[in-house]
């Protein structure tokens, strides 16, 4: 699917727009490329969404429920709600579309992630000494490593702009054993100024070559996912 | 062929099957494949299958001595019995060495064949043990 959106011309290719976008003075041109849905367990739907943007200014944009971003860039991720909406730092709408997928995609076990609500309140926090949009390109660059099953933007909540992991496995020392991880980071929304602090929620699982996946308890599953939260947190604060 | 006789041949069967089925669900933990906690699951599920069939020839224990069977029938019910078995054990074998199963998977299909216990053992050992002369 294709929807190249610019401040002079408006069109829908593939007919996969749903809605016309709202467009605000700046310069825009937004190509979203594919829209996927991907049912989930217990009725629910993720929707993977690649898109192109361009607003030609020097300042960053906003990304409703993804968080500050380059004013260009492409990205791909998941999305709970099949919206997509850019916005000024002072929160004037850019560009809005209500996206219509293109397809349906299975995934296995491995792609679903946890609800959002299932990430337990204790906190691994890092912090981030450079600008918010460059965080962003940080994260994106991190997690693509970390979670090949892709990422999902949650609606922000609390005052801060929410990305969930799918599950990822991690081999350990014991061939028959595996641990399972799915972080959920959380980041201040309003700000673009640099410097803040974020925090990572996780869940971990662990499993035998046979078993289904249960909680976390044996010695070398918990130390490889410690391994993997701090690895993980360390290539976060780097900068790209 | 003796009654007493009949017993010890399907009591050997039995029991000896059923001791070398949960040792290749022992070599299932000891490769690290399956958690201790699954392995009694999967003892439990497997007693549970061969539960009416050990609780038949316990319960032969207290009957007469002194009968006898058709050799031919005894080696009929011998086999379908030992089919049984050798389904049971095709699929614990399987779990134990294969590159992939589920400890979810086995338990189901132990509980399928077990079903199938009352076609290919139950009628014969209930002849074997039941039989009036």
């Amino acid at each position: 699917m294709l929807i190249h959106v610019n401040r002079l011309s408006r069109r829908c290719f593939l007919g996969a727009c749903a809605s016309l976008p709202l467009l605000a003075e700046s310069q825009s041109n937004v190509q979203v490329l594919d829209v996927q849905q991907q049912p989930l367990s217990a009725n629910r739907k993720i929707y993977q969404v690649t898109f192109k943007y361009d607003f030609h200014q020097a300042e960053p944009v906003k990304i409703t429920g993804f968080g500050i971003v380059p004013s260009s860039g492409e990205l791909k991720y998941s999305i709970y709600d099949p919206v997509l909406e850019f916005q000024s730092i002072d929160s004037k709408t850019l560009f809005r579309a209500d996206l219509t997928p293109s397809g349906t995609t299975m995934g296995g076990a491995n792609s679903e992630p946890p609800a959002p609500d299932s990430f337990p309140a204790a906190t691994k926090t890092g912090s981030w000494s450079w600008d918010a949009a460059k965080f962003s390109v940080r994260m994106m660059k991190v997690f693509g490593t970390y979670f090949p099953f892709g990422i999902i933007a949650v609606a922000p909540a609390a005052g801060k702009d929410r990305i969930e992991s799918t599950w990822r496995t991690i081999e350990t020392d014991d061939a028959n054993l595996f641990a399972h991880i799915a972080v959920l980071l959380s980041r201040p929304d309003s700000t673009a100024s640099n410097g803040f602090q974020f925090g990572l929620q996780y869940v971990a699982q662990e499993s035998r070559a046979r078993t289904d996946p249960r909680d976390l308890s044996t010695p070398a599953a918990v130390n490889q996912v410690t391994k993997f939260l701090n690895d993980l947190v360390a290539d976060l604060q780097k900068v790209s | 062929m003796p009654l007493e006789r009949c017993r010890i041949y399907l009591a050997l069967l039995f029991g000896a099957s059923f001791i070398v089925l949960t040792g290749l669900l022992g070599i299932s933990v000891f490769k690290g494949l399956i958690y201790i906690s699954d392995f009694i699951t999967l003892l439990m599920s497997l007693f549970a299958v061969y539960s009416a069939h050990l609780g038949m020839i316990a319960g032969a224990l207290f009957g007469p001595t002194n009968e006898s069977r058709s050799k031919s029938l005894f080696w009929l019910a011998f086999g379908m019995a030992l089919i049984w078995i050798l389904i049971l054990s095709a699929r614990t074998i399987y779990f134990t060495f294969a590159a992939s199963d589920s400890v979810s998977s086995l338990s189901d299909d132990l509980v399928k064949v077990g079903g199938m216990s009352s076609v290919l053992v139950g009628g014969a050992m209930s002849y074997i043990f039941n039989k009036k002369e």
